[in-house]
């Protein structure tokens, strides 16, 4: 190899005019593959799913009798669409006309907040639901009939609030677990749709970093 | 997308947006993907565009960028470009890199990290070490040596390649 890049870079382009753009159809319409855009969009979705979940909940637990259930798991729901619209304002004001190292940093920070706030809403919501879903069952008749009659089974069991303590035990521990793992769900969860690129732009950025010192 | 638009401000920078993204793709398909998302973020972006840089620098800024930001589809093909393996064979993208030298170059400069592919890009096409920085975001004493480093180690693959 006898000629240097640069030469071989100038004589590679000598006429630049000689470059043929692709053949761009209905561009306009076509979906973007940019990693920013494809949260933006999983997020809208996500946030459009919660909002009909919310309300066919609200409105079959409200026929089934349970409006107080029903509200509360829409009001959980409701909070979550919420905190991810605040997220997605942010996200959407971000700009691509900065350096590279600025975007994608900017980036970086604006999707580790966003998976701490959502591991903390999940870390909530799912306890909540669980706990709130037994409780509703345990004012159910069948539920009643379930206590009362583990309750004549061991008479000795201490009670709190007309429930066996090893019930609300077993209900709490449950919930512990659904809240501890929740975090580690939600990262799987993510995992597989973009680690790869995640990685690449942690990669990215520490070696942008080292040209910054 | 307005044809006007991309007629005037994007087509006479298409040479900027062809030689990145050719930098980080390895196929035909990739290539024309990676393009035609560049034009789209360009035509997004317009109007954050401000007229203290110039309308090429902010071309490439968006296109690093988005080459940098991309999400690769699955089980895409991992062809090479028509140009890389068959130099003879006539495809439209080939005609745009007139020697095997340039190839063979490009296919050493997808050896690198992104941020070096980003850094010799800059570099081969002129921009001084002062502008390479404000569109890197980095500090420009350190942009030097960061190239003798990448510029060595493309001549050692390009004499591998060609040994």
């Amino acid at each position: 190899m006898t000629k240097s890049i640069e030469t071989i870079w100038q004589q590679g382009f000598i006429d630049e005019k000689a470059l043929v753009a692709p053949k761009i159809n209905d561009l306009y319409n076509q979906k973007s593959q940019n990693v920013i855009d494809k949260l933006q969009r999983t997020f809208r979705l996500n946030n459009l799913g919660i909002i009909i979940g919310a309300c066919l909940v609200l409105l079959v637990l409200s026929a089934f009798s349970m409006p107080v259930l029903g509200l509360f798991i829409a009001a959980i729901l409701f909070s979550q669409v919420w905190i991810s619209k605040k997220q997605l304002i942010k996200l959407e004001r971000m700009d691509k006309n900065i350096s590279s190292y600025q975007y994608i940093k900017s980036f970086d920070i604006w999707l580790k907040t966003a998976i701490a706030q959502h591991t903390r809403m999940y870390q909530f919501i799912y306890p909540a639901l669980f706990v709130a879903c037994i409780t509703q069952f345990g004012f159910s008749w069948v539920g009643q009939s379930i206590i009362q009659g583990f309750q004549m089974d061991f008479p000795n069991i201490p009670v709190l609030f007309g429930v066996p303590i090893v019930f609300s035990a077993g209900v709490l521990f449950i919930a512990f677990l659904l809240s501890y793992f929740a975090s580690a769900i939600y990262q799987l969860d993510m995992k597989p749709i973009y680690g790869r690129e995640f990685k690449k732009l942690e990669e990215i950025i520490t070696d942008m970093e080292t040209l910054r010192v | 997308m307005g044809s006007d638009f991309y007629t005037a401000f994007i087509l006479p920078y298409a040479g900027i947006i062809i030689k990145i993204c050719r930098a980080y793709t390895n196929s035909q398909d990739d290539f024309e993907d990676y393009y035609q998302e560049v034009c789209l973020q360009i035509w997004r972006s317009r109007n954050n565009f401000k007229e203290n840089s110039q309308w090429s620098t902010w071309i490439y800024k968006i296109s690093l960028n988005v080459c940098l930001t991309y999400l690769k589809k699955k089980n895409s093909q991992h062809q090479q470009f028509a140009s890389d393996t068959l130099p003879d064979e006539v495809v439209a993208d080939s005609q745009a890199f007139s020697g095997d030298a340039i190839n063979l170059l490009y296919d050493a400069i997808r050896h690198l990290s992104e941020t070096d592919r980003a850094l010799i890009l800059l570099y081969l096409e002129e921009k001084s070490y002062l502008e390479i920085a404000e569109i890197i975001g980095s500090n420009p004493n350190n942009i030097g040596v960061r190239i003798t480093r990448i510029k060595q180690r493309l001549n050692k693959i390009l004499n591998m390649e060609s040994n």
